[in-house]
């Protein structure tokens, strides 16, 4: 053990996508950085060319930044991050946490959705990948949202053969989910406009919030926690991100200005 | 599982009467038979309510404060046995200065919320329990995040707090683990009477012959009532909405907190629950209704809910973040709360319901259900041999609830409980492998989610939806089609889509 890898001078990172192996690599030039992904490839969820992810890839492992492929990080008390892995629990301590868990849609809860709570209703992230794993989800499904995960959903069920219909609520539109055993229909009402739309099975793929599972760090900014995650806006290129996370890095664990996110009511 | 020939008691709906009094007879050497109509256990009444153990909330002198009063002091006991996560947290009984009035009329209103509060301490003592009345700064004392208008608070100490959907499976287990077939998915279609008693018991899954009956059917109770012929019970089905909050909510409290003058008289009104799993639940309303598979929940409710839980909190209060709203519906049948004697006419027909302590009451229910059943010639004797434990869940959350004052830096631990699945709620693979285990476990993703709390927290499964799916899929024997499609869509897509 180097005198590096002290407690005070590491730094765990949550997360493998593009801006987490940024935070990784920058953070590695002052600290031991140990990077905890709970997919078991890096890469995250990006739209980003494989050639940028390899490179920063190998810029983390000259750094000699540890990739904890297939580790999932729960809970964030006293400077100690909790890790699962496939057989174990370990504490880590650290002098901060970065968490860059990318971003998801928001929930029914989220939306202000309210109505029946049937079967039938799945997150756009989720449905995708089951799709992909060859499952067989619904034959009208309804993508509510505008953004990638929309569109990714869209197109995905188009190619099942499924009848999607895509539409994008306002903020402010009541959104009521209709069913009994399974969805059955879904109302949106806005000022001017009322919508219902018959479908089998509601995708929820609209106002993407930041994905947050650590406890401890969801919610309070404090300064051993950096928050890299949540929507980014569509424009940014794969080099823009990485410039930004940089900066943002290598304020930290300075750096007191968090942002902060929450759904109220 | 298949219906056998013959019972010696068929008990009719599970929910947590149904399963807690199936729990208690199988200890005993008769046979029993859990009949449930829905494709799973806990899908009524017993799905959606604020998992409060009461030690009061009933008239002293009834059989429901008797009830209350058998089963309070139990709860350790219970959660120890049956692997049931319970902490008695206590409650608050609030009552706020009434703001506007003027200072004489004010005095009066605090005076009389005071002579209130007092009552209600002094009935909690009568069910043995050490209640007292606190001044509103002793009150924001326990609980900081108290509105100041808090003028005093009558202390419970003995209320407490239940994985109550835990509880129902729990009690099904133990049951079915004594050999008490429990069979879902069967709905009571009829009875045949010979000579004044219920003889057969007809099913949607076969028909069974049964000495006794109990009909712990909640919002079926007259249902099945009518089906037997028996008492007229017309149950009339009590809407109530809650939230759930998020668990990293920095304003939760720690002790349920009742408002004292709730909006409707004769509930606890909306209270603010701690659960069990770190989170917090605010509700319920109460709104009578008419259709009984109603459970939506209304934005107009919700609103209604957070208004009426800010009253009693600071209100420079961070907003709340919201996980889930959720409704169900209470059985009301005529004045009483609780149901709970043999039919006037056919003797083999036992009822029992409860409105709104259905779980407070249970563990004595299910004592005095075996009771009435001996007195209506039922021979049960206890059994050697009957187990009343589980074993303990794998709960990748206990561990690390546990190792997080023991594990040394950077050691990893070795754990049984698999990888963690769900991260928001902390539950790991070897707990969704337990959850699909034996004649009670569960069968579909919802399923899963009432057993282990996977799936409900945070991001509602976004994350770990698929990987649970696929666990299913595999333990099941089914595809993710099968899974995920069930109940099965429409038919054919209609061409217009909009409307």
């Amino acid at each position: 053990v180097s005198a590096k890898r002290r407690p005070a001078d590491t730094i765990l990172v949550v997360g493998a996508g593009l801006r987490g192996l940024t935070a990784a690599a920058t953070l590695a030039e002052r600290f031991a950085v140990q990077v905890v992904e709970r997919d078991s490839h890096p890469g995250g969820a990006s739209n980003v060319e494989e050639p940028t992810v390899t490179r920063l890839l190998q810029e983390c492992d000259r750094a000699g930044v540890r990739l904890r492929l297939n580790e999932t990080a729960l809970g964030w008390r006293d400077g100690r991050l909790v890790i699962s892995g496939p057989r174990t629990v370990e504490w880590v301590t650290a002098a901060g946490i970065v968490l860059a868990g990318g971003s998801r849609p928001s929930t029914l809860a989220e939306l202000g959705a309210h109505g029946d709570r049937p079967a039938g209703i799945l997150a756009a992230p989720a449905a995708i990948a089951l799709l992909r794993d060859g499952a067989r989800l619904a034959r009208m499904p309804l993508a509510l949202g505008s953004g990638s995960w929309a569109q990714a959903a869209s197109d995905a069920f188009r190619q099942s053969g499924a009848a999607v219909c895509q539409v994008s609520p306002d903020p402010g539109d009541r959104i009521t989910v209709h069913g009994q055993e399974r969805v059955s229909r879904v109302t949106i009402e806005g000022d001017k406009l009322r919508l219902m739309i018959e479908c089998d099975l509601l995708v929820l793929a609209a106002r993407p919030v930041p994905m947050r599972s650590v406890q401890g760090a969801v919610f309070a900014p404090t300064p051993s926690a950096l928050f890299l995650d949540g929507p980014l806006q569509p424009a940014l290129s794969g080099d823009e991100i990485i410039c930004r996370t940089r900066a943002e890095a290598r304020r930290f664990p300075n750096a007191l200005d968090l942002p902060s996110f929450r759904t109220s009511l | 599982m298949r219906l056998k020939d013959a019972y010696d008691v068929v008990v009719i709906g599970g929910g947590v009467i149904g399963t807690s009094i199936a729990a208690r007879l199988s200890q005993t050497t008769v046979s029993v038979c859990l009949l449930e109509r829905a494709s799973d256990l806990c899908e009524g009444t017993s799905k959606g309510n604020a998992g409060v153990t009461v030690a009061s909330f009933a008239a002293p002198d009834s059989l429901e404060g008797q009830l209350v009063k058998e089963s309070f002091r139990r709860w350790e006991d219970i959660s120890e046995r049956l692997d049931v996560p319970f902490a008695r947290v206590g409650a608050l009984v609030i009552a706020l200065e009434k703001p506007g009035l003027d200072p004489t009329a004010g005095e009066a209103h605090s005076r009389a919320d005071a002579l209130e509060l007092e009552q209600i301490a002094a009935e909690t003592r009568r069910f043995g329990s050490d209640a007292r009345v606190l001044s509103g700064s002793e009150a924001r004392a326990l609980e900081p995040h108290l509105s100041p208008l808090v003028s005093a608070a009558a202390l419970l100490p003995d209320e407490g707090i239940i994985d109550s959907i835990g509880l129902v499976f729990a009690y099904a287990r133990l049951a079915a683990l004594n050999g008490t077939d429990v069979i879902r998915d069967c709905r009571v279609t009829g009875f045949d009477r010979d000579d004044g008693r219920l003889a057969r018991v007809h099913t949607t899954r076969g028909t069974t012959s049964a000495r006794f009956v109990v009909n712990a059917a909640g919002l079926q109770v007259g249902e099945v009532s009518r089906l037997a012929s028996g008492d007229r019970l017309q149950p009339t089905p009590r809407h109530g909405q809650y939230w759930v909050l998020d668990p990293e909510w920095e304003s939760s409290p720690s002790r349920i907190l009742i408002p004292l003058r709730g909006p409707a008289p004769q509930t606890r009104g909306v209270q603010i629950v701690p659960t069990t799993r770190g989170g917090t639940l605010i509700g319920p309303t109460s709104e009578d209704t008419t259709d009984p598979a109603d459970t939506s929940t209304h934005p107009a409710r919700a609103e209604f809910l957070i208004s009426e839980a800010r009253k009693l909190l600071r209100d420079q209060l961070r907003p709340a973040p919201v996980i889930k709203s959720f409704a169900a519906n209470r059985v009301v049948v005529g004045e009483q709360s609780l149901l709970l004697r043999p039919d006037t006419t056919i003797e083999n027909l036992i009822h029992a319901s409860n409105r709104a302590i259905g779980v407070s009451c249970s563990p004595a229910l299910a004592d005095h259900t075996l009771q009435l059943l001996r007195d209506a010639g039922l021979r049960a004797e206890e059994r050697n041999g009957a187990t009343d434990q589980l074993p303990s869940a794998p709960r990748l959350r206990r561990q690390i609830a546990r190792t997080s004052e023991t594990a040394s830096d950077g050691e990893p631990a070795a754990t049984v409980f698999g990888s963690a699945v769900c991260a928001c709620s902390q539950v790991g693979e070897a707990e969704i492998l337990e959850a699909l285990e034996g004649p009670t476990g569960a069968l579909s993703l919802d399923g899963v989610r009432k057993r282990t709390g996977a799936m409900a927290g945070r991001c509602q499964g976004t994350l770990c939806l698929r990987d649970i799916a696929q666990i299913c899929s595999r333990r099941l024997g089914c595809t993710l089609g099968e899974l995920l499609m069930t109940p099965e869509p429409l038919p054919t897509p209609s061409t217009s889509r909009v409307g």
